[in-house]
């Protein structure tokens, strides 16, 4: 059992601290407690300094100071053995604590103002400040560092609790409903006019369009079935991400899908996933902003799929890159529980973490109802040669590396549209990691599969197992 | 890789006398396939197109219709003599693209099958991956082609040899 005491710091904001101490204490899946006055502290466990704490009070006890490094050196990637932790070199190590907030609050991401941004204030993945360790874990590279400096000080630290089955992993398959439909005027129109521009797959995609509509032939992107299919076959359930359509607080972006989720046959077409145990979500529009336009979005697609509609992830990923604490905070108020949208772009994790968080921690009390944020880590077309940002011969090393992090313990949310089932024309080559490598997982003993939401409602309450609480916030 | 007794699984973009003679030489061994996946229409078309824009890009116009006439006047040579491949009682079910999902999920529905292609296109990682890699394909075009398929195929599913090799997959309408 750990007593965190969170003294005063140099942090601009101690609240990403003591967000640290909670992400780092659910990821040494211990039972943990946060404290700012020492007295406080109930006499059992031991006790974890980190700033300026008067120490006196607790004298006798087990105590490990965590040295704060200050503002001398920035938090920056650090290799400490085989680990690639993240932090600031202090006095006597590093400081896992600093580097664990910068990573959480995006800090590292400010200097990425101007021209390093896009239309949609994203920061391209080649120009990240962690594009050379996307797919290293580093804030649970930054937990098991801290876990070996508080084994070689007091010996095995007790497993409290676990996020998923015991030592497994855990992968999550999701699919963004993004143009569904080849049989509609605008993306038929779309492949035909890139297609004379010289794009061969695209024509392709035309022609296969045009010839399975006058042959009266299924839908080539129409693929929700053969997904399930697919699914029960590896004998678990996905999460679909569905764009519920423009509305007053969320006026439709150019960008956004052009299809009408009210008309047929998508009320009915969900309606079956999700009775049949898929689960539906949110895929909010670009436009979607704060909390009315998010439960706008929320309330249409729970009354389109039949269940309650609880997760969400961003189209084009918009809307957690400027300010993510706020675009959360607004999505848990709009009753939203779990998000899917934090991405590098690229393979690997934006904020240097592979298994969930829960930023509701720094406007809840608790974890009980937390809000979770799921890192999507794999995405189709991150991983397929002619649209990654990754040269071609990195794509495979770095799936494989995400595998094999997902399997010690962590988490793996993949993503394939609907439409890439298609694996031909405009989407041709897009099965190809999914079928080399994750169809396969299915039976790997490392790995249970779970849809997003039960991914979320698993680390909350794996973080309220380890959640001792705090009396002083 | 070893292979054991097993369903055969057969691939062509279309019905023709090769995917028939195919057909009827491993029936007649007494191994008829559990499931043949043709090319639908708009996959005949597409592939069409394609291999005319190949032709044309290569030959001119002229050419590339020099050569699409070329190509009737084969088939039309050609004529059917196997039976139709409806008369084994074989499930035939229609793809739109080789590499498509829809056509690995047969194949995944029916896993340790040997996948015999029999005129189609360049299968993809993908489809070597749910195919386990044990695919076989045309040693060459035409009807001594698909009775080369069929004496491997029966040799492999003999569990002879023991190693085979996953053969190149077959060029846009060879056979």
């Amino acid at each position: 059992m750990l007593r965190f005491v969170l003294g005063s710091t140099s942090a601009k904001d101690p609240a990403f601290i003591r967000q640290a101490l909670f992400e780092l204490g659910v990821r040494l899946n211990v039972q943990f407690s946060i404290h700012v006055d020492p007295v406080t502290i109930p006499e059992d466990g031991v006790i974890v300094l980190y700033g300026s704490v008067a120490t006196e009070k607790v004298r006798g006890r087990n105590l490990l100071q965590l040295r704060e490094a200050g503002s001398a050196a920035p938090c920056a990637p650090r290799r400490v053995g085989d680990l690639w932790c993240f932090g600031q070199e202090a006095e006597a190590g590093l400081d896992v604590v600093a580097g664990t907030a910068t990573l959480l609050s995006f800090q590292h991401e400010t200097g990425c103002v101007g021209l390093a941004r896009d239309g949609l204030d994203r920061i391209p993945a080649q120009a990240h400040p962690l594009r050379e360790h996307f797919q290293e874990p580093l804030v649970e590279n930054n937990a098991r560092y801290l876990r070996q400096i508080l084994e070689g000080r007091f010996g095995d630290l007790p497993i409290a609790s676990t996020p998923w089955e015991g030592t497994r992993g855990a992968l999550v398959l999701t699919h963004d409903v993004d143009g569904p439909q080849l049989h509609a005027p605008f993306p038929l129109l779309r492949s035909l006019a890139k297609g004379l521009l010289g794009q061969r797959r695209e024509m392709e995609s035309f022609q296969l369009g045009a010839l399975t509509l006058l042959c009266r032939r299924r839908d080539p992107y129409w693929n929700f079935e053969d997904w399930a299919e697919l699914e029960t076959l590896m004998g678990t359930r996905s999460t679909f991400y569905v764009y519920p359509g423009p509305g007053p607080a969320a006026p439709r972006h150019f960008h956004d899908p052009h299809y009408d989720s009210h008309r047929s046959p998508f009320p009915e077409t969900l309606a079956a996933l999700s009775g049949r145990g898929w689960e539906i979500a949110v895929h909010h529009g670009i436009k979607a902003h704060g909390a009315a336009a998010y439960a706008e979005s929320r309330d249409v697609l729970t009354r389109l799929g039949g269940a309650t509609v609880s997760g969400s992830r961003s189209h084009y990923w918009s809307g957690v890159w400027k300010e993510p604490f706020e675009a959360w905070k607004a999505m848990d108020q709009a009753g939203f529980d779990c998000d899917a949208s934090l991405t590098p772009q690229s393979l690997g994790y934006r904020g240097g973490t592979m298994l969930p968080t829960m930023p509701s921690m720094t406007w809840r009390p608790g974890p009980d109802h937390g809000f979770v944020v799921l890192p999507t880590a794999l995405m189709d077309a991150y991983a397929h040669p002619a649209f990654s940002p990754l040269d071609p011969e990195r794509i495979h090393p770095a799936v494989d590396r995400l595998i094999a992090n997902a399997r010690r313990g962590g988490l793996l949310v993949t993503d394939w549209h609907v439409r890439t089932f298609l694996n031909a024309g405009a989407h041709e080559g897009m099965l190809d990691v999914f079928m080399e490598k994750i169809w396969g997982l299915a039976s790997d003993p490392d790995l249970v599969l779970m849809t997003a939401r039960e991914a979320a409602a698993r680390w909350r309450a794996h973080c309220a197992r380890c959640w001792l609480g705090g009396e002083d916030r | 890789m070893s292979v054991a007794m097993q369903d055969l699984i057969i691939i062509a973009s279309q019905e023709d006398d090769p995917v028939r003679r195919l057909t009827a030489r491993v029936c007649a061994a007494g191994h008829p396939p559990c499931l043949i996946l043709l090319g639908s229409r708009p996959e005949r078309i597409v592939l069409k197109l394609a291999a005319f824009g190949k032709a044309r890009r290569q030959y001119g116009l002229v050419g590339a219709l020099r050569w699409l006439l070329g190509m009737r006047d084969r088939r039309a040579e050609g004529a059917i003599r196997e039976p139709p491949l409806s008369r084994w009682g074989i499930p035939i079910l229609e793809f739109e693209r080789v590499n498509g999902g829809r056509t690995l999920l047969e194949i995944i529905k029916r896993p340790g099958s040997l996948v015999l292609l029999a005129g189609c296109e360049p299968v993809d990682r993908a489809f070597l991956a749910v195919a386990k890699g044990r695919c076989l394909a045309w040693p060459q075009p035409g009807l001594s082609g698909a009775d080369g398929l069929a004496e491997m195929a029966l040799a492999a599913l003999a569990g002879s040899p023991d190693e085979f090799p996953v053969r190149a997959p077959s060029p846009v309408f060879e056979g």
